[in-house]
């Protein structure tokens, strides 16, 4: 029934627009201050927002605001659908109707008025207020989601319901569509908040000639506000020659007081952040409040601020009915008036002009009202006989000057103000952390190509009011697969690699069990496991996770009531590493020697464990201290199978040990062969960029290889410990490991080297070998290397040189590179060659290259990156 | 009961209003010149589509605003100069004359509006023929700004960034059928970055 009202509402209304504006085939362009407003703040920092980073970080946009969208066939960038949504609330259809007829909002302007005083909108009659034909605009702005009506549905649930959408669309074309319309969304919903910085918006003004607006109008003949080069600037009110941008330090951006998100003040809505709207704090007797405390937007632009309309001359006087204060009473005497009147000069024409000051009852506006000059030549003697005529002050705010002053104090509240509806609506409130797992996911050790199935996390509920105790979280991988052997060097940069324009796919899946998200007090946060609908692939790259929560959101008010929010839209976002392997290599088939013969020649090698070996230790002729007894009964130089390795994954700020039971190992491998590389075990862990981010810790004891000869003599000789006695003896290995980034990002990607280990590509390789042998105790002082070099079992890696960054300059003018080819540190400022790239541009922790690329041996994320578009190289600083 | 009186004034206009297609008014502008130039090298940029809309005041219990009525398109010569000619036709009841507006774009320099400052003057100002190649000033935060009338200079852009951003979203009005040359431009350059065409 509800629906149907609503419904016969509109089409009254639409009715009666249609008549009023059916004569005019031209096109509709109201709207270009909301829309360049919008623009303003998706493209800028605001009150410790910037959208740009959180769709980067959060909802893993890696274009930002400039990420083009498709809706409806019309692709825009992310920030200008949010200036299409300024324009669009006032004129839902733009370009469909351009040739046919102008339609206008049907109704939709109707609904952009508040009064806080009365908390009704526009034409304040029991019959409008009756059927609710123009009800507030926070109504308005929080109907149920669907209830708006075929002028498009843009209310806070409507875009919410957008968000959620797109955040579970299986596919790129829902997703891009249903974010268009939530960024859209958005549009609307400030350029509801904006108009509360019109005066007549907040006193029941149904304007319709020339107002603020109008003077207001960005780039219109009497246009004084003007966006260019992602600045504002404004009209000067003290000097109308003069622009002034803000914001300044005199003109700062105003927000409400964060704190009164706490609770919903307001009775027309239960969302905290209509309190951007109205408070409840105006009253109409106190309107210090209006400036002494934080207030809604209308309660501030209500109670110091007048419209054509809402003043004197036009026969309703403030200062009584429902409309107190400012109270115009133009006599300086009368103590109780806000307003005094003053001479200034008019720098335009030389004449000294009488404005009114409001200087009491709240805000202070130097040029509140202008008064002109006017003779009566209405009265019929004065037609007639000149000489007779009365002069009379008219008194308005249609000058140039009042409207400056108004601008100065207004287009701040309105660019804060709505750019908190949008921090509001953005607000990160999950986090999302591993468990003390040290991974999110592994790979099933039998079946590795099978990707990963499961997905365990932590989730938090950051938000500082809120809590969120039942709703439906949904998890969301994002992640792109790559076209090239992701684990093992490759040419990254060539077409058959690049990445940039794959397209991304997405798994989106729920855990019914999971209801509630914790708060951030209440402990690490909830442990969730998610069972994927299809597994992520082990050649995903560009892994995200977002985690969602729809449902009902709680805050307590002053009085600790619960008050709720029942279909809100939480997200919590983070960028994880992509698979990274753990390779294991069992390395004890090889021994490390140093060995001095008795005529003093010295040799330090690696040799093949078992007869080479042997034969090296055992001849005195090549060790002083071998017996010549064809056993190497001088030291363990036997091949061995690695028995029963145990490994353990956990995080860096909760390191725990390797253990046999259940619970204490993630992976259990019984036999590993010498010389046998183990390269079927991935995980799914955090990324941080030059810092270790998961810790390994890992038990195995020994036996001689099988297959080894001289099995049977090594036992005799060589007695080793079993599992259980290391364990208990606490002979563990732990050491830290980074994961592995392999993905694109606005400049460039990251993508990793693999090192060259015996043959093998390993990122992270473990490799397990007995201390080396000295022929001494005492090592020699010349030669204080412990162990053979290990790079003697390794090749240097073909794929280029590598270069690092070392330090920049404050100034960003000289860079410090190390090439790691040459072992060299070098300065470099912008256009000197170095490994045949050329420095185009040094900045604040990075430094781009341009040419072909370099590479970099070596166990660690590549650093080097390389934009698809401009052939550009960037080095980060560590 | 002044707020019904109110209401029922303007629905009563309305009505009055609606029939009214014969026109009362007189809406003219004139010819419009220009010249457009590397900031940097202040050489003239040939092929910049200067694409002008023509807006009319009207006005509506939501607070009114404007409209487009007409466009015309030109692109610069090899001089960088344009000519837009003189527009005059004939407006409805309610609706006042507004400015001519401007979108002033080349690929790989910043647009026109939002990538140049023109101080406050309004552009049709700007561009007037009597206004031509004198000088206007103007203070920003008290710092003085002088612009050549009719002389626009558009900054070089090199990122892919800067000039994607660059690239003109136009009026809500008019799409690449009032304006193909400055779409042609647009989608010209949204090729470039692998971008779909708009229109």
């Amino acid at each position: 029934m509800m629906r149907h009202v609503k419904f016969i509402r509109s089409v009254v209304l639409a009715a009666i627009s249609f008549i009023i504006f059916f004569s005019s085939p031209a096109y509709a362009l109201h709207g270009e201050t909301h829309k360049a407003l919008n623009i303003y703040i998706a493209n800028n920092k605001l009150n410790d927002f910037c959208l740009n980073t959180y769709l980067q970080d959060v909802l893993l946009f890696q274009e930002g605001v400039d990420e083009e969208l498709i809706f409806d066939d019309i692709p825009k960038q992310v920030f200008r659908w949010i200036g299409l949504g300024g324009e669009r609330e006032d004129d839902p259809w733009g370009k469909w109707y351009r040739k046919e007829h102008y339609l206008p909002g049907f109704g939709r302007f109707y609904r952009h008025f508040h009064n806080p005083l009365t908390d009704n909108g526009l034409w304040d009659i029991d019959i409008i207020n009756k059927y609710g034909w123009f009800d507030s605009s926070i109504i308005w702005a929080f109907e149920p989601a669907g209830e708006q009506g075929f002028t498009g549905n843009y209310s806070w649930y409507d875009v919410e319901t957008y968000f959620y959408n797109a955040l579970t669309a299986e596919n790129e074309f829902d997703r891009q569509a249903y974010f268009a319309r939530m960024f859209r969304g958005l549009g609307q919903l400030m350029h509801l908040v904006q108009d509360l910085s019109v005066p007549e918006h907040v006193r029941d003004d149904g304007h319709v000639f020339y107002n603020y607006e109008f003077w207001l109008d960005k780039i219109g003949t009497r246009g004084n506000i003007y966006f260019a080069g992602g600045n504002i600037y404004l009209r000067n009110y003290r000097n109308l020659e003069e622009t002034v941008q803000i914001p300044s330090d005199d003109i700062p951006f105003v927000f409400l007081d964060p704190e009164l998100f706490e609770t919903s003040m307001h009775q027309l809505s239960h969302i905290p952040v209509a309190n951007l709207f109205d408070t409840n704090t105006y009253n109409g007797e106190n309107p210090d409040d209006t400036i002494n405390k934080s207030v809604g937007l209308s309660e501030y632009t209500n109670a110091n601020f007048i419209s054509p309309d809402t003043m004197s001359s036009f026969g309703t006087a403030p200062g009584t009915g429902d409309l107190p204060y400012p109270r115009v009473i133009f006599d300086n005497a009368d103590s109780t008036s806000s307003i005094c009147r003053f001479d200034a000069p008019d720098p335009s024409d030389g004449e000294t002009s009488k404005y009114y000051s409001k200087i009491r009852h709240g805000e202070h506006v130097q040029y509140f009202l202008r008064a002109y000059l006017r003779n009566n030549f209405m009265d019929a003697t004065c037609q007639y006989a000149p000489e007779t005529c009365k002069e009379w002050w008219q008194d308005t705010i249609k000058d140039n000057r009042v409207y400056a002053n108004y601008a100065q104090k207004l287009i701040p509240r309105a660019v804060g103000y709505s750019a908190q509806l949008m921090q509001y609506f953005f607000e990160d409130r999950i986090r999302i952390s591993m468990t003390d797992d040290g991974f999110y996911a592994k790979t099933d050790a039998d079946n590795p190509e099978a990707g990963f199935a499961t997905i365990k996390l932590l989730a938090q509920n950051i938000s500082t009011y809120e809590e969120m105790p039942e709703g439906t979280v949904d998890l969301i991988i994002k992640y792109k697969v790559s076209p090239c052997d992701p684990f093992v060097n490759q040419d990254w940069l060539s077409p058959a690699c690049r990445t940039g324009n794959l397209p991304f796919h997405y798994i989106c899946v729920s855990n019914t069990d999971i209801v509630s998200i914790p708060k951030a007090g209440d402990g690490q946060g909830a442990e969730m496991v998610f069972d994927l609908t299809e597994n992520l692939p082990l050649w995903a790259t560009d892994v995200y996770l977002t985690l969602s929560y729809k449902g009902r959101v709680v805050e307590k008010d002053a009085e600790n009531n619960i008050l709720y929010e029942h279909h809100a839209v939480r997200v919590g976002s983070k960028d994880i590493s992509e698979p990274t392997p753990i390779h294991i290599i069992n390395n004890l088939d090889k021994i490390c020697l140093d060995t001095i013969s008795p005529a003093g020649e010295r040799v330090k090698d690696w040799y093949d464990a078992g007869p080479e070996a042997i034969t090296r230790v055992d001849t005195r002729e090549i060790n002083k201290y071998g017996n010549d007894d064809g056993r190497g009964d001088e030291y363990d130089v036997y091949a061995h199978t690695v028995k029963d390795l145990y490994i353990r994954f956990s995080r860096m700020d909760n390191l725990l040990i390797v253990g046999m039971n259940q619970g204490e190992y993630h992976y259990h491998l019984e036999h590993i062969p010498p010389g046998e590389l183990v390269n079927s075990l991935y995980l799914l862990t955090d990324i941080t960029f030059g810092a270790e981010t998961f810790w390994i810790s890992m038990c195995n004891s020994v036996a001689v290889a099988a297959s080894d000869p001289l099995k049977a003599e090594h036992d005799a000789l060589w007695p080793h410990f079993t599992i259980e006695q290391l364990l208990n003896m606490g002979l563990t290995d732990e050491f830290s490991k980074r994961a592995v980034k392999n993905q694109n990002e606005p400049e460039g990607r990251y993508v990793p080297s693999y090192r060259l280990f015996r043959g093998h590509e390993l990122w992270g390789g473990i490799r397990t070998y007995f201390p080396p042998y000295h022929p001494d105790i005492y090592r020699d002082p010349e030669n204080p290397e412990t162990h053979c070099p290990e790079d003697d079992l390794t090749v240097a890696a073909t794929y280029g040189q590598g270069l690092d960054i070392r330090s920049i300059s404050n100034d960003c003018r000289t860079a410090v590179i190390f090439e790691n080819g040459t072992a060299m540190e070098r300065m470099v400022e912008k256009g000197d060659r170095i490994d045949g790239l050329t420095v185009i541009d040094i900045g604040n922790r990075k430094v781009i290259l341009e040419g072909e690329a370099g590479g970099e041996s070596g166990m660690e994320t590549r650093i080097i990156l390389k934009s698809s578009e401009s052939n550009k190289i960037m080095l980060y600083q560590p | 009961m002044k707020k019904i009186i109110s209401m029922g004034l303007m629905i009563f206009f309305g009505f009055m209003v609606a029939p009214c297609h014969a026109s009362w008014l007189i809406y003219h502008k004139p010819e419009f010149k220009g010249k457009v130039i590397d900031a940097e090298t202040k050489a003239p940029i040939e092929g910049a589509a200067i694409s002008v809309y023509y807006k009319v005041l009207y006005y509506d219990i939501g607070g009114g605003g404007t409209r487009v009525i007409h466009t015309k398109e030109t692109l610069t010569d090899e001089n960088g100069e344009f000519v837009i000619p003189s527009y005059t036709t004939l407006m409805l009841p309610f609706n006042t004359s507004a400015n001519a507006d401007f979108i002033i774009y080349k690929p790989g320099y910043a647009s026109y509006p939002g990538g140049v400052f023109l101080c406050l003057f309004n552009p049709e100002f700007f561009f007037s023929e009597k206004k031509a190649g004198s000088n206007g000033e103007c203070k920003i935060d008290k710092v003085p700004i002088t612009l050549t009338f009719g002389v626009l200079e558009l900054p070089k852009l090199s990122s892919k960034h800067e000039r994607l951003r660059a690239i003109p979203s136009g009026p809500a009005c008019c799409g690449a059928e009032e304006f193909p040359f400055l779409y042609k431009l647009i989608n010209e350059e949204r090729r470039r970055f692998g971008l779909g065409e708009v229109n």
